[in-house]
């Protein structure tokens, strides 16, 4: 308890003054963020709620619908890390990312409407917003998943942690969201 | 001799013995039994020397007896025979008349029934000729209602018939009073068919009850004619009254008479009461007489299970012009009821006969019993003359030839007793005169003689009182000789006795002197004798202290045992208490097991409400994660509400934090009562394993109390034991005192018998120097 109230602490006094920042576990050894304007929302999910839908790629759970709009819901770590969430969970934590409406004369996974595109991503566990300088970014170093690579951002280094900055665009333009 | 004054006393004895005039019947029968007893000793006396016993039983009975037995023979036996010869032939005739009545009676049923029935026959034949049928034009110019009226008036207006029906010639009904008393065809039935065969009137035997009826139907029908033509149209039928023709019978019945009526099927179709059918002589009767083959009139007595009872039977025959319907009639009385007249007159006669015979008996008794009285006196009288007692005189009354022969006796008997009183006087005279002279004479000789030879004898007895016993007188003839025989006979006895006496006084001495030796030494051995006994006395004392010794120690070791045993069982009692104690303590060990589990619920209660209160700060931090996203997309202005938002997150976090270190309560709380739970099952098995300890020590504690009264019982008996020993050997302590004093007397006794053993012997010596005063042997 204490650990997690120090981390929020320790966050807090950065973030004042920089861009704000959806801080999640990619999974339980990868945190990640996403840029605030990139977030729609942040909800809680009953596995019975999403409807499976069949030829889909395999991290690809299935449609939802959200406030009458109808969205895909994408394990997320399945999809960058190729390590699926057990299948015992029953509630989904999703982030329901928009992405702009350019894209939709391609052919892509993605719902649109009032020229944005909403994509659900289920990440394991969700921490909350954090703020840094966007200066802060740098480029990734070293290796990382070959599905990882395209959608990465940056990384933050925070302490000795990395934190994998994600870009939603490329996640919702990803080739391995489109539909075989 | 004073028989004069002695013969009215006897007389008088004897009249007042006979009793003057036999007062009534039991004095004489007493007095003739004792009399009769009287003959019979007499006779046995008198005749048992010369008596043979080859004579009959009538020669051994009294004349009174004998006279009694005619009399009563004569008397009753003509009463009896009368009497009972008018029984049978007044019965024989009550019978023959009551037979002969019954049969008449049956007759009259019979013949009644058979003019009944022709009567019947008669209606019938007025029936077939009834215009309405066997006139066409009559017959057309009616209806079939009319007919029906017409034949139901007929019906009503004879209580003698119970339907009437009129059928065509197919068996169709054409004309009926009842329209139910009659099936729809008739063509089947016996009489249609008799009347098809014969054109005739025709009567059908009675037919059983249909089912429903009670009743046999008594049916007739007769053919119609056409009257002009002749031919055959239609056949009437009727049918019967049976009750009425059962009521005319029953007039003629008399009361507790069965009559029944039985067709030629030998079936009773009619009986005058309920339960006549089932009387088994009319059931039985075709088996038991040939009365309904023979069809004569017959009376008899019969006997099927219920009693016997007159039975006639009688046939019913018809005119002849009728057609005969072989009927017969059977009537039953009880023979109890039929002669009852035959036994009222068997009482009377047997009452009557039985009155005459006891009369006849009771004045024959009297007849005889007066007119054998006197000879049997007389009897008596003779019989003590003959044994010589003259004094006997015989009391005679009246002039009859008895009576003469009483007065001849009495005068033989007192010519006999004076002849033989005048003879002894004779006698006696002559024999006193004679006596007297010859004595005198006689005595003077004598008396010389004697003289003379009583001085000799003494003269020679001198010798003897100086104690010579060895002389003897000289025997000489007469009196003094036998005199000095016994004399000398005597001294030689005295002689001999004396010599004895010498003998013993030798021998007793010589045995004294041995026996004193003897009896010395039996003091001598007395005296030991009681000194061992002394000693055994004292060890007996010694065994008797010890034996008291014995009884007090098992006496105190009782009083031990008894201690013991009650500290035992005072022990077993708070044993007992213990273990109620325990089984207390069990209790609140498990209800207190209970509390804790409860308490474990509640925490488990507090994790699932703490467990919602995560969730809800979950909630709230994604709220708050959202509340920022919306601030971010406000831009600028919404920063203000980022702010809040990220507070609210905050809180959230901290709620989340909190609800933890809960949950982390709650787990030690349940750590704490599940060690809580497993200590008490642990204390709850102790306590069990401790009250089977004690319950096991109380058993223990049980055993030796048992063993403890166990040895108090023995502990009793030996303390008993040896009381009764000690009081056997108090008892063996007197009786060897009673002994010691016994040997004690012993010697004391023999001391004295050594005493007067030597008396004996200075006794024995003085007797001795008596006995040699005399002298037994001659000197030589």
């Amino acid at each position: 308890m204490n650990a997690s109230v120090l981390a929020h602490r320790s966050i807090q006094p950065e973030g004042t003054a920089g861009a704000s920042c959806l801080s999640f576990q990619l999974n339980e050894q990868t945190p990640a963020i996403f840029s605030m304007h990139q977030v729609q929302e942040v909800i809680v999910l009953p596995v019975q709620q999403i409807t499976p839908m069949p030829n889909m790629p395999s991290c690809v759970l299935g449609l939802s619908t959200r406030r009458s709009r109808v969205m895909w819901l994408v394990d997320l770590a399945h999809m960058l890390l190729s390590t699926p969430l057990p299948s015992n969970i029953r509630n989904y934590n999703v982030v329901i990312i928009r992405v702009a409406q350019r894209l939709q004369q391609q052919n892509m996974l993605v719902a649109t409407a009032h020229n944005q595109a909403l994509l659900g991503l289920i990440v394991p566990t969700m921490k909350g917003v954090v703020r840094f300088p966007p200066d802060s970014i740098q480029t990734p170093k070293g290796h990382f998943a070959p599905n990882l690579a395209p959608c990465l951002r940056g990384c933050l280094l925070q302490q000795d942690e990395m934190l994998l900055v994600l870009d939603a665009e490329a996640i919702a333009r990803s080739p391995i969201l489109q539909s075989s | 001799m004073a028989p004069n004054t002695e013969f009215p006393s006897q007389l008088n004895n004897l009249s007042a013995a006979s009793g003057g005039s036999l007062p009534d019947g039991m004095d004489s029968s007493s007095y003739s039994s004792q009399d009769a007893r009287a003959n019979q000793q007499y006779a046995q006396s008198a005749t048992s020397p010369t008596s043979s016993k080859g004579k009959g039983f009538w020669q051994k009975l009294t004349l009174r007896t004998k006279v009694l037995a005619l009399a009563l023979s004569l008397g009753v036996a003509p009463v009896v025979g009368v009497g009972g010869i008018g029984y049978f032939f007044v019965q024989q005739r009550v019978t023959t008349q009551v037979t002969e009545t019954r049969e008449t009676t049956t007759t009259d049923i019979a013949n009644f029934t058979a003019e009944f029935m022709d009567s019947r026959f008669q209606d019938l034949r007025t029936f077939s000729q009834l215009s309405m049928f066997a006139d066409a034009k009559v017959r057309e110019a009616t209806e079939v209602a009319d007919r029906n009226a017409f034949l139901q008036e007929l019906v009503e207006n004879s209580p003698l018939y119970e339907d009437m029906a009129v059928v065509d010639l197919q068996g169709n009904p054409v004309a009926v009073s009842n329209p139910d008393g009659i099936p729809s065809n008739v063509s089947q039935n016996d009489w249609f068919q008799n009347i098809v065969a014969t054109q005739d009137i025709t009567w059908v035997q009675p037919r059983a009850p249909r089912a429903g009826g009670l009743e046999f139907a008594l049916i007739g029908a007769a053919p119609i004619f056409d009257s002009t033509t002749g031919e055959m149209l239609y056949m009437v039928r009727i049918r019967l009254d049976v009750q009425e023709l059962k009521q005319r019978v029953s007039a003629f019945a008399d009361e507790n008479t069965e009559v029944a009526l039985i067709d030629a099927n030998e079936q009773i179709f009619l009986t005058n009461t309920e339960e006549g059918e089932n009387n088994p002589i009319l059931a039985n009767l075709s088996n038991a007489v040939s009365w309904l083959e023979d069809r004569e009139v017959q009376a008899s007595i019969l006997n099927q299970g219920a009693g016997p009872q007159l039975t006639a039977y009688a046939p019913i025959v018809h005119d002849p012009g009728a057609p005969q319907l072989n009927w017969s009639v059977v009537s039953l009385v009880d023979t109890s009821t039929a002669f009852a007249a035959s036994r009222q007159l068997l009482t009377t006669v047997l009452l009557g006969t039985g009155i005459t015979a006891l009369l006849v008996a009771a004045i024959a008794t009297l007849v005889a019993t007066r007119t054998t009285l006197p000879i049997l006196q007389i009897t008596d009288s003779v019989k003590r003359l003959g044994q010589g007692d003259f004094r006997t005189r015989i009391d005679t009354q009246g002039e009859d030839e008895i009576a003469q022969l009483g007065t001849n006796i009495n005068l033989m008997a007192s010519q006999i007793q004076n002849l033989l009183v005048k003879q002894e006087e004779s006698v006696q005279q002559q024999i006193s005169a004679q006596a007297q002279v010859e004595r005198a004479e006689e005595e003077r000789q004598r008396n010389e003689v004697l003289q003379r030879e009583l001085v000799q004898l003494l003269n020679e007895m001198e010798e003897a009182s100086n104690g010579n016993l060895t002389v003897r007188t000289e025997l000489t003839a007469g009196e003094i000789g036998i005199i000095g025989d016994v004399f000398n006979a005597i001294i030689e006895n005295l002689r001999t006795i004396v010599v004895q006496v010498k003998q013993a006084t030798g021998q007793v001495n010589s045995s004294i002197d041995e026996s004193e030796g003897a009896i010395q030494q039996l003091a001598d051995e007395a005296l030991a004798q009681m000194d061992e006994i002394t000693n055994t006395l004292n060890s007996v004392e010694q065994m008797s202290t010890s034996i008291q010794d014995v009884a007090d120690n098992a006496r105190q070791a009782a009083e031990v045992a008894q201690v013991a045993s009650n500290a035992a069982q005072d022990s077993g009692t708070a044993m007992d208490r213990t273990v109620d104690s325990i089984l207390d303590l069990r209790s609140t060990v498990a209800e207190t097991g209970k509390k804790v589990k409860q308490l474990g619920e509640s925490s488990q209660q507090i994790s699932q409400v703490v467990s919602l209160i995560n969730e809800i700060a979950m909630k709230t931090n994604l709220l708050a994660v959202n509340a920022s996203i919306e601030a971010a997309h406000a831009g600028e202005e919404g920063q203000g509400f980022a702010v809040v938002a990220s507070e609210v997150g905050q809180l959230a976090e901290q709620s989340a934090a909190a609800t933890k270190e809960i949950e982390q309560i709650v787990k030690n709380i349940q750590m704490g009562t599940r060690d809580v739970v497993e200590a008490m099952e642990r204390g709850t098995t102790q306590v069990v394993e401790g009250t089977q300890l004690v319950q096991e020590t109380k058993q223990g504690l049980g055993q030796i109390v048992e063993v403890s009264q166990q040895i108090d019982t023995l502990l009793q008996s030996i303390s008993k034991a040896t009381v009764s020993q000690a009081e056997t050997s108090q008892t063996v302590t007197q009786l060897m005192q009673q002994i010691t004093q016994a040997s004690k007397r012993t010697s004391e006794s023999s001391r004295q018998v050594a005493g007067t053993l030597h008396n004996t012997v200075e006794v024995a010596r003085e007797l001795e120097s008596a006995v040699d005063q005399f002298k037994v042997k001659t000197d030589a």
